[in-house]
């Protein structure tokens, strides 16, 4: 059997050309297998370029932002700092005021005990100490 | 009258806060159902009521009057306290949320943080309903929702420290009086992107709306809840789709401020921010009009591989220019 395939596939070559399944000259075109779609809207380096401008503007208004509030906080602590020295004149005001009422008062309360003296210090000491209780108005 | 909290003749600003969240969320299922009827050349709900307005009340009426059931297997407790969580917490974090210049219910100074301490519980309610349900539908779902709402929180918090870092306040109208000078969207508008689709993530809408993919896990972690139960699952739904609108508008689009700082009163103020908040919400239905949903994988890819290391980028980015402009707020 062998030798018989042989034989005729001897005979086969000699009958027709060596011949090769080979693409035609100059090849065959490019099979196209993606779709067909426009390309919409603008391209990535535009919007690349969009963004990124945008978000520069952003950023300079947000400095010029934080700038103006930290000027304003500036403002407050300054102003609150210029402020206290009023303030304080007008609690020493207030409590001498009441010094003087909370004297009188003592006075009036404690005038049939015999050497009392008003306003005597409860401290052994001549320093200044100030009241830390005050007497306010009933309502 | 014992409806109202502090026992008052008139409902407390607390009591008008929460009727009227409830009162916008019933109104949020109509308006979605709308946007998306018109976008796919449908009618939408239009029988009840004048134009289908009262829709929503009817949908709720119906859940309330229907049975609750309750499976026989289910841990009957957690299964019926987790909805009761879940709608709380939704509605807890409305405390910090400005509705005009000093009209917060509670204008505390660390707004934001309290906020997001809220939202990051709002995961228990979810994780203790599908487990308490004894069901596989609703444990896949609920384990996916965890997941999906713990990673995705990593990305939502990066955002808020770098808007907390730039405007240098954790209180929510410090941060909005901030932006007289310039809405944040504009500096920082590629964050932005990814902070809408964080929030997307972050409150189980399309296209990430995998612990409810009708196709496989009909309705995620309350597949089992029916009746009050459920609606409560609803209203929570909604009502953090509600909260993360405004928390957007908040962050990125000057609150309550009108365009060029314009002059308004508290009444328009609070307009206004609705008006934005509607813009956001109106974006939520769109996505899910438009996009369909991605895979699991997809979803944790997009978070960890993506979102996160933007985020970072964007942190480091933006302090290296408060920095190097020596404009840190003091």
């Amino acid at each position: 059997m062998l030798l018989y395939f042989n034989s005729y596939n001897k005979f086969m070559m000699a009958s027709t050309p060596k011949t090769q399944d080979l693409p035609r000259p100059g090849g065959f075109p490019s099979i196209q297998y993606k779709r067909n779609l426009p390309r919409r809207g603008p391209s990535g380096l535009t919007l690349l370029t969009g963004i990124t401008a945008i978000s520069a503007l952003g950023f300079y208004w947000m400095t010029q932002t934080i700038l103006e509030s930290r000027e304003l906080k500036r403002e407050k602590n300054w102003s609150r700092i210029h402020l206290i020295p009023m303030l304080q004149a007008e609690f020493d005001r207030d409590t001498y005021r009441r010094t003087q009422a909370s004297l009188q008062r003592e006075a009036e309360i404690m005038k049939d005990v015999p050497d009392w003296k008003v306003g005597e210090s409860v401290y052994n000491s001549k320093r200044y100490v100030p009241p830390s209780v005050f007497v306010l108005p009933e309502k | 009258m014992a409806l109202w909290s502090k026992g008052d003749k008139e409902p407390s600003l607390e009591d008008q806060g929460v009727g009227g969240r409830v009162g916008s969320i019933a109104f949020m299922t109509l308006a979605e159902r709308k946007v998306m009827a018109s976008m796919q050349r449908r009618i939408g709900p239009n029988v009840v009521g004048f134009y289908g307005i009262l829709q929503p009340f009817a949908d709720g009426l119906k859940l309330l009057l229907k049975e609750a059931v309750i499976p026989s297997h289910a841990n009957k407790v957690i299964f019926l306290i987790s909805p009761f969580i879940t709608l709380s917490l939704a509605l807890m974090g409305w405390a910090v949320i400005p509705f005009a210049k000093g009209t917060a219910l509670a204008d505390i100074s660390l707004g934001v943080l309290f906020l997001m301490a809220i939202s990051s519980l709002g995961v228990y309610g979810v994780l203790l309903a599908g487990w308490s349900a004894n069901s596989k539908y609703a444990f896949l779902g609920s384990l996916r929702s965890s997941a999906q709402l713990v990673s995705y929180e990593l990305p939502l918090a990066m955002v808020i420290l770098i808007i907390v870092s730039i405007t240098g306040s954790l209180s929510f109208l410090q941060i909005v009086e901030f932006q007289q000078g310039v809405w944040l969207i504009i500096p920082l508008l590629p964050l932005s992107l990814v902070w809408f689709i964080v929030i997307l993530a972050e409150t189980n809408r399309a296209p990430f709306d995998l612990p409810e993919a009708e196709q496989e896990l009909v309705a995620g972690f309350m597949v089992e809840h029916s009746a009050l139960p459920f609606a409560f699952f609803y209203l929570a739904e909604y009502g953090s789709i509600l909260l993360m609108s405004t928390l957007t508008t908040l962050l990125f689009l000057g609150g309550y401020l009108l365009p060029f700082g314009l002059p308004s009163t508290p009444l328009l103020e609070s307009l206004i921010l609705g008006l934005k908040s509607s813009a956001i919400f109106f974006f939520f239905v769109w996505v899910r009009a438009t996009l369909p949903r991605v895979r699991f994988d997809q979803l944790m890819v997009i978070c960890w591989t993506t979102l996160l290391p933007i985020g970072f980028a964007f942190f480091i980015f933006t302090l290296s220019i408060l920095v190097a402009f020596e404009i840190t707020p003091s």
